[in-house]
């Protein structure tokens, strides 16, 4: 009996306590609603999130980009309002949560990956009103892309939505199993 | 000894020493472009006894003076890149490894342990060891560039020939819809050989006859740094002083006549 | 509980703990862990813009590319448009951008209490500088050494208006005006150096620390192509094997400060041929070179062989397009009589205003009343004046210094000091805890080029009228503000109208006066007009004696300037700290010098010359003619930071200024130290 209790015990600590302990929770500085600028304001994602001549990404829009149609409310919701005090009047940028954000080490190029789904490696936030919650790991700093659990993939959750900061050995899959190199250099620096 | 694959494309530096004035500048800008902390104290680094400065000093381009009792001449010394690396066979880690095209020897960070060996192979002193932890000036840590992360102290660094640039000079080649891996001359040169104001350093694939650097590494005037190692370095020097490209290599006596009169290399 | 209970238990949480995530995750996390330390700086993910600035701590006016990520200024490529970099970028623009966030940076006006200097409000500030200017009318003097900008302009007239003096740093600027102003010319010296096929450096560091020297240093690499014959030759003669030296085609050891003698003596031999000039007081030239610089005589005096001396003069008569450029070895010091000897040359070999030669550029149109030309504000001396200031002969209730450290980068350098300790009040708006600033009574920081509206007009020796404008590419990093709106806004609380209510508005005037397109300016372009004035020079002082060595020494001094270790107005900058070898700190002779002088390598010597002393340790080196010893500039600091104090000596403070009161500008480009071990 006392074997079974420190069994369930410690299951309940590993599986319940972990993972609550080891993630913090934020919520993005905003909340910016996809849904609003997709289906009401009819833009493309490429409205925002484009590459560069020079052949960099621009994923998060700056400020100064935003402002473009934001430099007064165009609606009601007090976010907006909030944004255009706190951001667009003080000349700030927003500091966003990134899901998938890499370490300084690595090399990502949007370029070299452009003929990939976004939601490869990406949650679909396309849709979504409220941006996903951003789960931090303590130790890592590493996301775990909107969901709780430890392990970074989702299971039993729909997995788009569990896209976290990418390990090495999901990166050097991918490139093997599509033929492409897997040198150092091809994303370290 | 393992072999090391022979790659399409060849990086390859020439670095035209007559044209060298020693000013400096492609250090600094090296510095700023790859976030190496400047360093204080440097007169205690240098008139301390112990370690001699180049063990201590953090640059991963070193400006050499040459002398032949009269004249004078400078030369600035990157990672040579060798086609057969001696520090990749002896790294315990792979954390410094020949493996991409181009030739580039990359090194890890974060999978670098320090233990050095690789140091003590490089017969080019290519290789610094970070002994401290870097630190900036208040603030100007804000100042780093997004090109190459910070090293943490107990690890071993070197120049990557502004890798960072080739990744962003292949990019710009894939928006515009052209092959990334045919780039044009000048599309991708590392900080040094930018802001050279003398225009010593050329860059370019000296296997691509478009480039520059295809026929300079063919003049008569260019040599390599301790080439009969059989290190066959990616970085190659002109000069068309003779005893600058004596000084290239350790000769005996009674071949100097012969190695100073130069001759066609290439690797 | 029992211990076979707790064992059963812990056996039970053994068991579980390995289908947890706890072992398997944390052993994976920790790796991770180690492999980013928290505590490196993170670099930033934000894509890098490019602006374009002109270097304004780079004499070369320079212009670069910042790279800047979220407005943070981060890097710099160079400019391949710019006329005055052409692709290159000098060790000393490279660092402007760190020098950003340097720990020697002053972080706010501050003010002299009795404990020292203590932060006081701009608005506090800017009404003590009103009101203590207001009081001291008529006895008031401005130090400038920014040689480029129009801000200048709104000092000078600031002066102006109080009765006051206006200096500027002493430079090759002030030597060109000056030697231009004696040869019955005005504007600026300009090289056509990409033009010339015959480039003879007399002194001139051209391809480091005179002139433009980035743009020469492009010019000399387009007619040297790698492996292929030059088609330039480029000489230097000097008594260092400098950074420009080391790469031209011939060096030809003269002794320091030979270059107006080494001219001349050319223009002997010259006349030897037969060659003549368009110009005017050509007897009086005549006979003064005829007199004085023969050959022979040139050999004795600057170590340049007569048979030398003959070869290089024929060269130049048989080259198609030869260019002279004549300076102090040190760009300091070389007086007015090495530029109007070269201009004499020049004009001797046909080679003024014409393509691969001299060119006299046209002066901007002054945009502020009471500005003056910049002829008259080049007129002063500022070294006399500073002189009789510390020996207590004059008086300058307010002392002002902008953009230029005399505490410690003038002859004698120690005595300098001692004159802004003299001065009433002395107001420094230096961006930098230099030597200067330590000693003010009120710091009023600048800001930097990268944080500021400011302008470049055709550094001395630019190749033709060129014109850029800096806008502020990044905020402030500090609470710091553009001098010139400083004093606009004092001389408003003195109510003098100098016309203007910004520095803005003074900077597009001008470039409307000049009829430069303001928003392309903005835009990082560059305006050039190759314009040039008629001179037809007045040769007839340009011969004339000139003032003897200053020290009885046995050794001539040759001050080295390395642009990577600093300059007259900064100290080594942080990011230029690795670049300093050791033998940078050493003072430099060759084998024989220092076996006559009894001394050996690494020795502690003591150097005396007419100013002072300094003390360094000996290296050697044949890169130094016999009978000369080399000392770095640039080190010696008593302020500024950790990267610079305590390094090296001074070696300003071992020289002294001569007096030449035939041109009204004292030099010291040839000064004579006492070598002795310490």
């Amino acid at each position: 009996m006392p074997f079974f209790i420190g069994f369930v015990a410690i299951l309940l600590v590993g599986w319940w306590w972990f993972p609550r302990v080891l993630f913090s929770v934020e919520q993005q500085p905003l909340r910016f609603s996809h849904l609003v600028h997709v289906d009401d304001a009819g833009m493309a994602c490429e409205d925002c999130h484009y590459l560069n001549e020079d052949g960099s990404f621009s994923g998060l829009p700056s400020t100064e980009s935003c402002a473009e149609c934001h430099t007064e409310a165009m609606g009601e919701d007090p976010e907006e309002q909030r944004f255009i005090d706190e951001y667009v009047n003080e000349g700030k940028e927003v500091p966003w949560l990134i899901y998938q954000d890499q370490p300084d080490n690595v090399f990502f190029s949007h370029a070299a990956h452009a003929a990939q789904d976004c939601t490869t490696c990406h949650p679909d936030v396309g849709g979504s009103d409220t941006p996903p919650l951003h789960y931090r790991n303590k130790l890592t700093d590493y996301s775990n892309g909107g969901y709780r659990i430890v392990f970074g993939r989702g299971v039993g959750v729909d997995p788009a939505y569990s896209r976290g900061t990418m390990k090495m050995w999901e990166c050097e899959r991918c490139h093997a199993e599509n033929g492409q190199s897997n040198a150092c250099y091809v994303c370290h620096r | 000894m393992s072999t090391f694959q022979d790659f399409p494309i060849r990086w390859g530096m020439v670095i035209d020493i007559d044209k060298c004035t020693g000013c400096g500048a492609c250090v600094v800008a090296c510095n700023k472009e790859n976030n190496i902390a400047p360093q204080e104290n440097q007169l205690q680094r240098i008139a301390g006894k112990g370690f001699p400065t180049r063990f201590k000093k953090i640059e991963w381009l070193t400006i050499y003076e040459l002398t032949d009792g009269s004249d004078t001449a400078y030369l600035p010394r990157p990672c040579m890149q060798c086609g057969m690396p001696s520090c990749v066979s002896v790294c315990p880690a792979i954390a410094t490894d020949k493996n991409e095209n181009g030739g580039i020897v990359s090194q890890i960070y974060p999978r670098c342990f320090g233990c050095r060996y690789c140091m003590a192979s490089c017969p080019y002193h290519a290789r610094v060891f970070n002994w401290d932890q870097p630190v900036w000036p208040e603030g100007m840590e804000k100042q780093l560039t997004p090109h190459t992360s910070v090293r943490s102290r107990g690890v071993v660094e070197k120049c990557s020939f502004c890798h960072h640039r080739l990744m962003y000079a292949k990019d710009a080649a894939r928006v515009a819809g052209e092959d990334p891996e045919k780039l044009p001359d000048g599309a991708y040169v590392p900080a040094c050989g930018e802001v050279c104001p003398t225009g010593a350093i050329t860059f370019g694939d000296v296997k691509n006859p478009e480039h520059a650097v295809y026929e300079l590494v063919r003049s008569p005037y260019t040599f390599r740094l301790l080439e009969r190692l059989g290190t066959d370095p990616q970085v190659y020097y002109m000069s068309k002083r003779a005893w600058v490209r004596l000084q290239g290599d350790n000769y005996l006596a009674n071949e100097e006549a012969q190695a100073g009169e130069g001759g066609a290399h290439h690797g | 509980m029992n211990r076979r209970t707790f064992l059963s238990f812990a056996a039970g949480a053994g068991a579980g703990l390995m289908i947890t995530p706890i072992p398997w995750k944390l052993t994976d996390d920790i790796s991770i862990w180690t492999q980013n330390w928290k505590w490196n700086p993170k670099v930033p993910k934000r894509n890098v813009f490019f602006a374009e600035m002109a270097s304004k701590l780079d004499p070369a006016g320079t212009g670069v590319r910042v790279a800047l990520v979220d407005g943070v200024p981060v890097g710099l490529a160079s400019s391949q448009d710019h006329p005055l970099s052409g692709g290159g970028v000098s060790a000393l623009a490279a660092a402007e951008v760190g020098l950003l966030m340097s720990p020697a940076r002053v972080r706010q006006p501050l003010v002299r209490t009795e404990a020292g200097l203590a932060p006081i409000s701009w608005s506090d500030a800017e009404a003590l500088l009103a009101e203590k200017l207001g009081r001291a009318e008529g006895d008031v003097a401005m130090i400038s050494g920014d040689d480029t900008g129009t801000a200048n302009e709104v000092f000078a007239a600031l002066m102006h208006r109080l009765s006051g003096s206006f200096y500027m740093m002493p430079g090759e600027a002030q030597s060109a005006h000056k030697a231009l102003e004696k040869l019955g010319g005005e504007g600026h010296l300009a090289y056509d150096i990409e033009g010339a096929d015959y480039v003879l450096l007399l002194g001139a560091d051209a391809l480091e620390s005179s002139g433009t020297a980035v743009r020469n240093a492009r010019a000399f690499s387009q007619s040297h192509p790698s492996g292929q014959p030059a088609t330039a030759k480029y000489v230097y003669a000097g008594p260092v094997l400098n950074n420009t030296a080391v790469v031209c085609d011939q060096w030809i050891q003269a002794r320091p400060g030979a270059a107006a003698s080494v001219a001349l003596g050319l223009a002997h031999a010259l006349m030897e041929r037969g060659a003549t000039a368009r110009a005017n007081g050509l007897d009086a030239f005549r006979r003064d070179v005829a007199a004085n610089y023969s050959p022979a005589r040139i050999e004795r005096e600057t170590g340049v062989r007569a048979d030398t001396l003959r070869k290089l003069a024929a060269e130049l008569a048989a080259a198609k397009r030869p260019l002279v450029i004549a300076g102090s070895e040190f760009g300091q010091g070389a007086g007015a009589r090495a530029l109007m000897a070269a201009l004499g040359l020049n004009a001797m070999l046909g080679r003024i205003n014409v393509a691969g030669g001299v060119k006299i550029v046209p002066e901007a149109p002054a945009v502020v009343q009471g500005a003056g030309s910049a002829a008259s504000r080049y007129s002063a001396d500022l070294v006399p004046f500073l002189k009789k200031l510390a020996e207590g002969k004059a008086s300058a209730g307010v002392l002002m210094v902008y953009d230029a450290n005399p505490a410690y980068a003038l002859p004698q350098a120690e005595l300098m000091a001692q004159a802004v300790r003299r001065a009433g009040f002395t107001v420094s708006f230096s961006s930098f805890m230099d030597e200067t600033a330590e000693l003010a009574d009120l710091v009023l920081p600048s800001s930097m080029a990268l944080e500021r509206y400011d302008d470049v007009y055709t550094p001395y020796g630019a190749g033709q009228a060129v014109y850029s404008l800096n806008r502020p590419l990044a905020r402030p990093a500090f609470d710091t503000r553009a001098t010139a709106d400083v004093l606009l806004s004092v001389a408003r609380r003195l109510d003098i109208d100098l016309g203007y209510l910004a520095f803005k508005d003074v900077l597009r005037a001008k470039a409307e006066a000049l009829g430069a397109d303001w928003k392309a300016l903005g835009r990082g372009a560059v305006w050039t007009s190759a314009a040039t004035t008629e001179l037809v020079p007045d040769l007839s002082a340009a011969a004339a004696p000139a003032p003897r060595a200053q020290g009885e020494g046995l050794l001539a001094l040759a001050p080295v300037a390395k642009h990577n270790l600093g300059s007259a107005k900064v100290a080594l900058p942080p990011l230029c700290a690795a670049t300093v070898r050791g033998s940078d700190l050493m003072v430099q002779m060759n084998a024989k010098t220092a076996r006559q002088s009894g001394v050996a390598e690494g020795q502690a010597v003591r150097l005396s010359g007419p100013g002072g002393e300094m003390t360094a340790r000996v290296h050697i080196t044949e890169k130094v003619m016999t009978g000369v010893v080399a000392a770095p500039l640039g080190f010696g600091h008593t302020a500024w930071d950790e990267y610079s104090r305590g390094l090296g000596d001074n070696a300003y403070k071992v020289l002294a200024a001569a007096d030449d009161p035939e041109t009204g500008l004292s030099v010291w480009s040839d000064t004579r130290v006492n070598i002795a071990t310490a």
